[in-house]
C-alpha cells in the first residue's frame, strides 16, 4: 500500500505546523539573518509539496528541509552577488560550510533555545520581544498578533521588521546566554512569557476568543521552555500559569461579570490542567532558594487543592507570601499577604497591615488596596468606612467588570 | 567586529557641584577603568574637550565655523572604541568603563553602536 498525494500533502501541511518553527531557528543560525531563513523556510515547504508527493517523504523530513532551505538561499545569495560584490562572500562561505552536517543533535536543541534568547534580547523594547517571539517562536501571523493586541496588522509588521534590523545592525547574538548572564536573561524570556499570559486572561478589552489563544500561546512557551531549560523559575512560571488557566471558565459569569476566587464554582475548574500544574510545582519548589515565579505557583496550588475559600490553607498561603516578600520585596505582595493574614486570623489583623502600607504612602492609587480593605471593614461590621475605601476603589478602576463589580459591593452595603 | 561606546553626561548637574567633587570622581575613573585596559580590547579611549569646531559644504563652499555650544544639558564626554564578537559581548565590556559604572549623579552612561567602515582597517 502506498499513500497517495493527497496524503502527502496532508503530512506536509502536519510538519509544517511541529517542525517549521525549529526548521527556522536552525536556519536562522546556519544563515545568520531573519529574512533570508524565513524566505528559505518557505522556499524549502514549497520544495517539499513539488517533491514529495511523487518521491514520498524523506527519512527525516526535518533534515531535508534545513537542508532544502539552505541551498535555495545560497541560490539567492549567488542571484545577488552578481549585482553586489558585498555578498558574494557570503555565498561563498554558505556553500564551503553547507556540505558539513547542520550540527549534531544538542545543537539542534538549543536552535530553539536560541531563537527565544534572541526575540527577548534586552536590548529590544518589551513591545518588540514580543510581537517578535510570537512571530518567529510561536509562528502567528501578523494580522494574528494584531487582532490579539488590537493594533493595526501593519503597525506589528514594522514593529518586526524593526526589531530584526536591530538585531542584524546592533549584533545582537544568536545564542544561548553563558552561565554568568543566564539567570538575568532567563527572567527577560520569563517576563516575555507572562506578559503574553495575562495579555489573554485579563478579560480587559477584546473578544474572549483570541484573548484565550494568547494565553495558550504563553503556556505552549512554558512548555517548551520547562523541556529545553528546566530551571526552577520556569517550572514555577508554567506552573503558575497553568493553575491560572484552570480557573478561566470559572471567574466570568456567561455575561461578562468577574467572579472572585471566593466565589468560583471551583466543579468548574480544569483538573487536568491542576494535576499538570501540581506536577511542575513539586519540581520547582524542590531548590534549596525557591524562586518568586515558583511560590506564587505555590499559592495558586493551595487554591487549586481547596474544596472552597473558608475550607484554604490560609496558614500555609499566608507562609508562601512571607517567602514571597523575601524574594521580591514589593507593597504589592505584602497587600497579598495581608488578605492571606486577614483569612488566618481574622479581618482585624489584615485591617492593620493594609492601613500600615496605605499611611506609608505606598499602593495610595491602587484600587485593590482600597477594595481589599474596603471588604475587611464590612466583614468587621464598620459599613460608613467601607463605604468610603470602596468609593475610593471606584475612583480608580477603569475595567468595566470591576467597576460593576464594586457598584454590586456599594449597593449591598446600603441594603 | 568593532563598536563604539560613547559616553553621556549630564553637563548641568556637573556644573552645579563644586570642582574638587568632580575631580575626585574624575581621579576615581582611573582605578575603576584599569579592567577594561587589561581586557585587550580597546582600541581608542579619548575623552572629548567642549570646545567644538564645525566643517562642512555651505552654498558649494567649505566653510569651518564656532561651535556648536554645550547648551543642551546632555554632553558627548568621550568615545570609547572596542573589539568584540556581538552585542552581548560589547555590553560586557562597556559594562567596565567608568562612564557605565560610575556617576550617576550626573547622569554618566554609555551608548553603544556596531561600527561600518566604508574601508577595512
Amino acid at each position: 500500500m502506498s499513500e497517495t498525494p493527497q496524503d502527502t500533502r496532508a503530512a506536509v501541511a502536519a510538519i509544517y505546523r511541529t517542525e517549521s518553527r525549529r526548521v527556522l531557528a536552525t536556519l536562522i543560525r546556519l544563515l545568520g539573518d531573519f529574512n533570508l531563513a524565513e524566505d528559505a523556510l518557505q522556499e524549502a515547504f514549497a520544495a517539499a509539496i513539488e517533491h514529495w508527493p511523487c518521491d514520498g517523504l524523506p527519512a527525516n523530513p526535518r533534515a531535508w528541509l534545513v537542508a532544502t532551505g539552505r541551498f535555495k538561499a545560497i541560490d539567492v545569495l549567488r542571484r545577488r552577488a552578481r549585482f553586489d560584490a558585498s555578498v558574494a562572500h557570503l555565498a561563498t562561505q554558505q556553500v564551503e560550510t553547507a556540505a558539513e552536517a547542520p550540527g549534531g543533535v544538542e545543537e539542534l536543541a538549543d536552535d530553539r533555545l536560541r531563537l527565544i534568547f534572541t526575540c527577548c534580547h534586552p536590548a529590544l523594547a518589551a513591545e518588540a520581544q514580543i510581537a517578535l517571539t510570537l512571530r518567529e517562536v510561536c509562528g502567528l501571523t501578523t494580522e494574528e498578533i494584531g487582532h490579539a493586541y488590537l493594533a493595526p496588522a501593519a503597525t506589528v509588521a514594522q514593529r518586526i521588521v524593526r526589531a530584526k534590523a536591530k538585531i542584524r545592525d546592533a549584533r545582537i547574538p544568536y545564542e544561548v546566554p553563558g552561565r554568568e548572564e543566564l539567570p538575568g536573561r532567563i527572567d527577560a524570556v520569563l517576563c516575555v512569557v507572562y506578559l503574553v499570559f495575562n495579555e489573554g486572561y485579563s478579560a480587559s478589552s477584546g473578544t474572549a476568543l483570541t484573548r484565550a489563544d494568547l494565553s495558550g500561546e504563553a503556556i505552549r512557551l512554558g512548555r517548551l521552555l520547562a523541556e529545553l531549560l528546566p530551571d526552577p523559575e520556569v517550572m514555577g512560571l508554567l506552573a503558575l500559569m497553568l493553575f491560572q488557566e484552570s480557573r478561566r471558565e470559572a471567574r466570568t459569569t456567561p455575561a461578562g461579570e468577574l467572579i472572585l476566587l471566593a466565589e468560583q464554582d471551583r466543579s468548574r475548574w480544569d483538573r487536568a490542567l491542576i494535576a499538570e500544574g501540581r506536577e511542575w510545582v513539586q519540581r520547582a519548589l524542590a531548590v534549596p532558594a525557591v524562586g518568586a515565579y515558583a511560590l506564587q505557583a505555590a499559592i495558586a496550588g493551595v487554591h487549586a487543592g481547596a474544596p472552597d475559600a473558608a475550607a484554604t490553607d490560609w496558614g500555609r498561603i499566608a507562609g508562601f507570601y512571607e517567602l514571597l516578600l523575601r524574594a521580591d520585596p514589593n507593597p504589592v505582595v505584602e497587600l497579598n499577604r495581608a488578605v492571606a493574614v486577614a483569612m488566618r486570623d481574622g479581618p482585624a489583623a489584615g485591617l492593620k497591615l493594609i492601613d500600615a502600607i496605605l499611611a506609608r504612602g505606598d499602593l495610595g492609587d491602587y484600587q485593590f488596596a482600597h477594595s481589599a480593605q474596603a471588604d475587611l471593614y464590612r466583614r468587621l461590621g464598620r459599613p460608613a468606612e467601607a463605604r468610603v475605601a470602596y468609593e475610593r476603589a471606584l475612583a480608580l478602576t477603569r475595567q468595566e467588570p470591576e467597576r460593576r463589580f464594586l457598584e454590586r459591593r456599594l449597593t449591598e452595603l446600603s441594603g | 567586529m568593532k563598536f563604539i561606546c560613547l559616553g553621556y553626561y549630564n553637563k548641568v548637574a556637573m556644573d552645579a557641584v563644586p570642582k574638587d567633587q568632580v575631580e575626585a570622581l574624575m581621579r576615581e575613573c582611573g582605578l575603576v577603568i584599569a579592567d577594561l585596559y587589561r581586557s585587550g580590547a580597546v582600541a581608542v579611549d579619548v575623552g572629548l574637550e567642549p570646545a567644538a569646531t564645525t566643517v562642512r559644504t555651505v552654498n558649494g563652499r567649505l566653510q569651518v565655523t564656532d561651535g556648536p555650544f554645550a547648551e543642551t544639558k546632555e554632553q558627548l564626554g568621550g568615545i570609547t572604541i572596542i573589539e568584540a564578537a556581538n552585542l552581548d559581548e560589547a555590553v560586557k565590556l562597556a559594562a567596565l568603563h567608568p562612564a557605565a559604572r560610575m556617576g550617576e549623579q550626573f547622569g554618566w552612561r554609555e551608548e553603544i553602536h556596531a561600527l561600518h567602515s566604508f574601508k577595512q582597517f
